[in-house]
C-alpha cells in the first residue's frame, strides 16, 4: 500500500481526523461566528440601503393625516399595509396659504381588495398631478408624460407588467409604468390620478348617499416647507391653526426616518454583538483546545522533531490544523448564512417591518469574503501562542515529557 | 456503522421537515378565491402544499429504508431515488404546480424558498450517500 507523502497538510488532516468530535465542535463554533457575522452584515447593509432609499423618496417634510391614523399611515408607507382614512379637502388650500409652506399636495388612499387571483391586497394612492412634488419626481424616471385617468403606475411587486391590464373594484386600468424596487410600501402600491381614485370610490360603492360630495375629502396632505424655515416650527404652527378644525395628526418625515434609523441601529447592534460573543467563545475554545493539546501531544511532537522535522515545521503543523478547522468552519458558516438570508430575505424584512434594498453582487461578495477571512484568521490567531511555545522546547526533553 | 447511518437520518429528518413545512413551519396562503359562480376555491399554493406533503413522506421513507438496509448496493439505489425525490420536491413549486405570483404572498415569501432549500439539501445528501455507497459496493466487489 502506497502511503501519502508526509506533508504538513497531510499530518494536520490526520491529526484532525483522529479526533472527529473535537474537530466537529471547533468547526461548529467557527461556523456560528461566520454565520452571524456574514448574515448580520448582509441584513444591516440591506437595511442601511433601505433607509437611504426611504429618505431619498420621502420628498415631503411634513405629512398631515386624520387624528389617530399616524401609525396606519406609517405602516402604509413603510410596509405597504393597505388602509384608508379621510379628512376634509379644504385643508390643502389652508396649508398652502401659509407663508412658510413651499408646496402642499393632497393624496387619496384606497385599500383594494385582492387584484385578481393569488395576489395580496394593495394600497391604491390617488395623487394630484398639478400640485404633486413627492411622487412625481421619482415616477418621471419611468413615465415621462402625465398619467391618464385610465392608467396607473404600479409598484415593483405588483404582478402585471407595463401595458397590461389590472382590475380594481371591477374597473380595468392599464399599467403605464412600473417603479423600481424601493423596499418600502411603495412596492405594493398603485398610483393613479386623483380623478380616477374618486371615480373608483364612487363606482365601487365604497361611498353611498351624497357621492357628489366625495371630492370634498382626501386622505393626507404632503407639505414641503420653504428652505431655511424650521420644519418643527412649521409643523407646530400648522397644527395649531388646523388641528381642532380638521382633527389632525402629523408625521414629521425626519422624525419617522430617525425612528426607523434607531430601530435599524438597535438591530445591527444585536447582530454584531452576537457575532462578537461567538468570536470570543470560538477564540477561547480554539485557544484552550490547542494549548491543552500541546501537552497531550508532546510525544508526537518529540518524535517528529527526532525524525528531522524542524521547529518551524512543528509550529506550522499546529497552525495548519487551526487554519483547516477555521477555514472549513468559515466556509460552512458563510454558506449557511447565504442559504438563510438570500432565499428568505422577503420573509425576514417583512417580519422586521423595516425598509430594505437588495445589495449588488459585488457588495455581497465583499461581505462574504470579509466574513470568511475574519473567521479563517481566528484559528491561526488562537493557536499562535501554542505554535510559538512548541518551537521553544528541546526535542528529546519533549519526547521524554510525553512518555 | 453508525456514521454510515448519518445520511439516512438526515434524509429522514429532511423528509419530515418537507412534509410539515407548507402547513406549519412556513405555511402557504390560507385565503380562497371567489369564482364567478360564487364558489370558494383554494389558491394554487394549496395544491403545492399537498403535493410537497406526499413527496416529503416519500423522502422520509427513503431515509428510513436507507438506515434499515444492510447492503451497500441497495442503499445506493435508495439514495439515488431519494435524491431525485428532492429534485421533484423543488420542481413542484417551481414548475409543476407553482405558488402565488406576488412576492408579498406568504407562500412566495416563505414556502417557496423553504421547499427549494430543503429539496436541494435532500438532493445533495442523497447524491453524496449514493456515491459513497456505490464506492463501498465497488470496493467489496474488487
Amino acid at each position: 500500500m502506497i502511503q501519502p507523502p508526509l506533508t504538513t497538510r497531510a499530518v494536520a488532516l490526520a491529526a484532525l481526523r483522529r479526533k472527529p468530535f473535537r474537530t466537529g465542535c471547533l468547526i461548529l463554533l467557527v461556523a456560528l461566528f461566520a454565520f452571524t457575522l456574514f448574515g448580520g452584515s448582509i441584513l444591516s447593509a440591506n437595511l442601511r440601503a433601505g433607509l437611504a432609499g426611504l429618505s431619498g423618496r420621502m420628498g415631503a417634510d411634513i405629512l398631515f393625516v386624520p387624528h389617530g391614523y399616524e401609525k396606519k399611515f406609517q405602516a402604509a408607507i413603510l410596509r405597504g399595509e393597505p388602509s384608508q382614512f379621510y379628512i376634509k379637502a379644504g385643508l390643502t388650500e389652508k396649508i398652502r396659504s401659509a407663508p412658510y409652506v413651499q408646496a402642499a399636495s393632497p393624496q387619496l388612499f384606497i385599500a383594494s381588495l385582492a387584484a385578481g387571483c393569488c395576489t395580496a391586497k394593495v394600497q391604491l394612492v390617488g395623487f394630484d398631478q398639478d400640485t404633486d412634488f413627492s411622487v412625481g419626481p421619482w415616477m418621471r424616471s419611468r413615465l415621462k408624460r402625465p398619467l391618464k385617468d385610465s392608467e396607473v403606475v404600479a409598484g415593483s411587486m405588483i404582478i402585471p407588467g407595463p401595458g397590461e391590464k389590472i382590475r380594481f373594484f371591477g374597473r380595468d386600468f392599464t399599467i403605464a409604468a412600473k417603479m423600481d424596487r424601493t423596499g418600502m410600501g411603495f412596492d405594493t402600491s398603485v398610483f393613479m390620478t386623483m380623478d380616477a381614485a374618486y371615480d373608483l370610490m364612487r363606482e365601487s360603492g365604497m361611498v353611498t348617499g351624497d357621492t357628489d360630495g366625495i371630492r370634498d375629502y382626501i386622505s393626507s396632505v404632503m407639505v414641503k416647507v420653504v428652505d431655511g424655515f424650521d420644519i418643527k416650527e412649521a409643523a407646530n404652527l400648522l397644527m395649531r391653526g388646523n388641528a381642532v378644525e380638521y382633527d389632525l395628526d402629523m408625521v414629521v418625515a425626519a422624525n419617522m426616518l430617525a425612528a426607523v434609523g434607531g430601530s435599524m441601529r438597535n438591530l445591527s447592534l444585536v447582530l454584531y454583538g452576537l457575532a462578537l460573543a461567538f468570536w470570543v467563545i470560538a477564540l477561547m475554545a480554539l485557544f484552550t483546545v490547542f494549548s491543552s493539546g500541546r501537552n497531550e501531544r508532546k510525544r508526537e511532537m518529540g518524535i517528529l522533531r527526532i525524525l528531522g522535522a524542524t521547529r518551524g515545521k512543528t509550529a506550522s503543523l499546529i497552525l495548519t490544523e487551526a487554519l483547516l478547522v477555521s477555514a472549513v468552519g468559515a466556509a460552512a458558516g458563510v454558506t449557511l448564512a447565504a442559504l438563510v438570508v438570500f432565499p428568505f430575505n422577503m420573509l425576514i424584512f417583512t417580519g422586521l417591518g423595516l425598509p430594505f434594498m437588495s445589495l449588488s453582487g459585488a457588495e455581497i461578495f465583499f461581505y462574504a469574503l470579509a466574513a470568511f477571512a475574519a473567521a479563517t484568521f481566528m484559528g491561526p490567531l488562537a493557536s499562535a501562542w501554542t505554535a510559538w511555545s512548541v518551537t521553544r522546547q528541546d526535542a528529546y526533553a519533549t519526547f521524554r515529557e510525553g512518555e | 456503522m453508525t456514521r454510515s447511518l448519518i445520511p439516512g437520518i438526515i434524509l429522514l429528518l429532511a423528509g419530515l421537515v418537507l412534509a410539515v413545512l407548507p402547513f406549519y413551519l412556513l405555511p402557504v396562503c390560507s385565503d380562497t378565491v371567489t369564482t364567478i359562480f360564487g364558489d370558494q376555491m383554494p389558491m394554487k399554493c394549496h395544491w403545492t402544499a399537498r403535493a410537497v406533503l406526499g413527496v416529503g413522506i416519500l423522502i422520509a421513507a427513503g431515509g428510513l429504508s436507507f438506515c434499515l438496509s444492510g447492503h451497500a448496493r441497495t442503499r445506493a439505489g435508495i439514495a439515488w431515488m431519494t435524491a431525485l425525490s428532492g429534485l421533484l420536491a423543488v420542481a413542484i413549486p417551481v414548475r409543476l404546480i407553482g405558488v402565488c405570483p406576488s412576492e408579498a404572498m406568504p407562500c412566495r415569501m416563505g414556502t417557496y424558498p423553504g421547499v427549494i432549500v430543503a429539496g436541494a439539501l435532500v438532493f445533495a445528501v442523497g447524491l453524496f450517500a449514493a456515491w459513497r455507497e456505490s464506492m463501498k459496493a465497488k470496493g467489496k466487489k474488487d
